[in-house]
């Protein structure tokens, strides 16, 4: 049986309120009726309010939050209201599904973030299963907005956290909600899939990824001292931030030209990029670097990588002996690095669980019409290097806007 | 060395791949630091093979559960490995097979699936005769059975063999002072200090606990491990592990891979003669060490005297792929 200890609800102070399974649900049928209009000015105006308390404190925030903060700039927000907007069919009105239900992954934190607040602009109510353990800077954004709800008597934004062996309130919390987003691990949306929601409610399902980087050969031979530090500290924040484990982190560079041209140019990148995440982050642990080690070791022995260059701490490279597919996930800086003759080279060897393409020395024009060409499943995301990580409201494929309402039409 | 480096590259086309993406292809060597290393993690990936004949391979995990090394063993390589071990035991045990007690259930050694700690046993029981499982399948103590052996066996020497922490857990904690006399036996231990450390006892501690509890004194720890059969550093009177003569160690700073200096704490490497059949002459351990001394003579021991810290630190990564929340629903 449960304790009542088992569900901690954040309040706006810092601290957990504990309750039992029946108050969460009698909390959460009294917020279902307390929905909104989607994209409701005094919505607006909360997130758009902490928006510039963050942006003040600009200093005190890492940069995923600072993206946060400018996602959600009053001006931003306001064109986000507008695109949605536009995007509606002739005589068709949004409105809110109800409760929606947040599963966001135990270890990339800021995800919790925009999974919710799409879903609160969109005018939900909205319970949100907080990871185990967040970091005091997230739980310091988090008591913004329960604090901002609270003085606005909005009663319906539960952030709550209870252990995986409560695993009933899995059950319970989507037999009454009208949405569920599942963020993380096909063995987690495994979990959920047979879980029903309300009246056959909205599924969102966001399963393990895997992502890519692009390079054109000659725009890397070109580059000044300035220009090469610059876009390494944009590989940097894509590669190293959470750990190269996010879905969207590249695994993998392709280059399109030639070995005999640009590997000299491509591995003196790789070299300053490594020296770039030693100027901004710790060694990884000795472990780490020895998993990395194998890895690259195992791909050399199975002739796929010809050159392996492992002695750098942060950033393991291997240069592979063809463009086929070798995925490795090893995360924590780990390159393989191929090269491609042409840009459309990249089509026949997209598969389905690709997500983002990072790119750099193609212009929006070439990366576009590559893009339409792809008729496949796979890839949702082509964006220049350095915003891998930048979380879009279209996100693996879901305009989330969207999905998060339903479509009343009057004719 | 040089002569082992030629061996693999010549026969394992795997190994040569390695040597040539990782360490920029074959060359003559002059210092033992000099020498290109590989992972022991890499025996858990592939199958490196450098004989034509192999008699078998050893599949052998740290833990149930683990991903197991697979180690090629051919007729040459197991009877190298064999007499390394006789030379060393030897040299504890005498020349007689003593009666065997392992502190550990005989399910440990099943055929299939076989763990460190089930090759470990399988190795000793060929120094012992009368091998006597001291723990039932649930790992409790067998205190009719070790009574017996203890009555048949205890008036001359005998061995005792086990896991570090199931000799400490099972055999010294579950009897008290005096009662069990032990003062012929020989122990000899391996596979790490760690739940000990957590449990705040050192190799010191370990040492008088036994003499104050069974009269025991004749203690050998060892660190060895399956991807170097053969290779085993046996403590010496000091305390501190010292390899056998074929055998040498180098310890390296985690990031820069350099030689550490002597009392510097870093991860170990192990250069072996032995294997042949299998390209696990220099191997880059995942444990923590420091070489203490050289050629300090204690107990007329020369070489380098190793103390083992445990296993490196590994990394907690993060990522959206959600392993720990699968069963959160």
């Amino acid at each position: 049986m449960k304790s009542l200890s088992d569900i901690s609800v954040f309040l706006s102070d810092g601290s957990d309120q504990q309750i039992t399974a029946a108050e969460l649900h009698a909390k959460l049928e009294d917020a279902r009726r307390h929905v909104a209009r989607p994209f409701s000015q005094e919505r607006m105006e909360v997130v758009a309010e902490i928006s510039r308390v963050i942006l003040k404190q600009k200093a005190q925030h890492s940069p995923a939050v600072m993206h946060f903060a400018f996602f959600t700039r009053a001006a931003a927000l306001r064109k986000l209201a507008s695109d949605c907007h536009s995007r509606l069919p002739a005589q068709s009105h949004a409105r809110a599904r109800g409760l929606a239900f947040h599963l966001p992954p135990q270890n990339v934190e800021t995800v919790f973030l925009y999974s919710w607040l799409l879903s609160y602009l969109s005018g939900n109510a909205n319970i949100v299963r907080m990871p185990r353990e967040i970091s005091p800077e997230m739980r310091r954004i988090c008591n913004l907005f329960i604090k901002a709800a609270e003085e606005a008597g909005d009663r319906s934004q539960l952030f709550v956290y209870y252990p995986s062996s409560a695993s009933d309130l899995g059950q319970s919390i989507s037999a009454i909600s009208d949405a569920r987003i599942v963020w993380g691990g096909d063995a987690k949306i495994a979990t959920f899939a047979s879980l029903p929601l309300r009246n056959g409610g909205k599924s969102i399902w966001f399963g393990d990824r895997f992502s890519l980087c692009l390079l054109e050969g000659d725009t890397v031979l070109k580059l000044d001292e300035a220009e090469k530090k610059s876009l390494c500290h944009r590989l940097f924040n894509d590669i190293f931030v959470f750990d190269q484990m996010a879905c969207s982190s590249p695994q993998v560079m392709y280059v399109v030209g030639n070995t005999d041209r640009h590997l000299e140019a491509i591995n003196d990148l790789l070299e300053t990029l490594g020296e770039v995440a030693r100027e901004r982050q710790e060694s990884p642990a000795a472990g780490h670097q020895i998993a990395k080690m194998v890895q690259s070791f195992s791909s050399a022995a199975a002739g796929q990588s010809v050159l392996v260059n492992w002695r750098d701490d942060r950033l393991t490279t291997m240069l592979a002996s063809s463009p086929e597919r070798q995925d490795h996930k090893v995360g924590g800086g780990f390159m393989r690095v191929a090269f491609l003759e042409a840009l459309d080279d990249i089509l026949p060897l997209l598969k389905e669980r690709d997500q983002t393409i990072t790119y750099v020395g193609f212009s929006s024009e070439s990366i576009s019409s590559v893009a339409q060409d792809h008729l496949g499943s796979g890839v949702s995301r082509w964006v220049p290097v350095g915003a891998a990580l930048d979380f879009d409201s279209i996100w693996d494929g879901y305009d989330l806007p969207f999905e998060f309402t339903r479509l009343v039409r009057t004719q | 060395m040089n002569d082992m480096m030629a061996h693999h590259y010549e026969r394992s086309e795997e190994y040569r791949r390695v040597i040539d993406a990782a360490w920029g292809g074959l060359r003559q060597y002059d210092a033992l630091s000099d020498f290109p290393f590989i992972p022991v993690g890499l025996f858990k990936e592939r199958e490196l093979s450098s004989t034509t004949t192999p008699s078998m391979v050893l599949h052998s995990s740290g833990t149930t559960g683990q991903v197991p090394s697979s180690i090629v063993l051919d007729h040459e390589t197991s009877m190298r490995q064999s007499r390394a071990l006789v030379a060393t035991f030897g040299s504890v045990l005498g020349d007689r097979r003593l009666p065997f007690l392992a502190i550990d259930t005989k399910d440990v050694i099943k055929a299939t699936g076989l763990t460190a700690r089930g090759a470990g046993v399988l190795g000793m029981m060929k120094f012992g005769a009368k091998a006597t499982f001291a723990l039932d399948g649930e790992l409790e103590i067998a205190r009719e059975t070790i009574k017996q052996f203890v009555e048949n066996n205890g008036k001359q020497p005998f061995l005792i063999f086990g896991f570090t922490y199931l000799v400490w857990s099972k055999l010294y904690q579950s009897y008290s002072d005096g009662e069990l006399d032990l003062s012929n036996a020989i122990l000899v231990h391996s596979g790490g200090w760690k739940k000990l450390e957590s449990e705040k006892v050192s190799n010191a501690t370990f040492r008088s606990a036994f003499e104050q509890r069974f009269n025991l004194r004749n203690i050998f720890n060892f660190y060895g491990f399956v991807e170097q059969i053969g290779s085993i550093f046996l403590e010496g009177p000091d305390g501190l592990l010292y390899p056998p003569n074929f055998t040498d160690v180098i310890i390296r700073r985690a990031g820069s891979w350099q030689p550490a200096e002597i009392g510097e704490e870093g991860v170990i490497q192990v250069v072996s003669l032995l294997p042949l059949s299998y390209p696990g002459h220099s191997l880059l351990t995942e444990d923590k060490g420091t070489i203490v001394s050289v050629d300090a003579k204690a107990g007329g021991r020369y070489g380098k005297a190793l103390k083992v810290a445990g296993r490196v630190a590994k990394a907690e990564l993060r990522g959206c792929s959600d392993v720990i929340a699968a069963s959160a629903a």
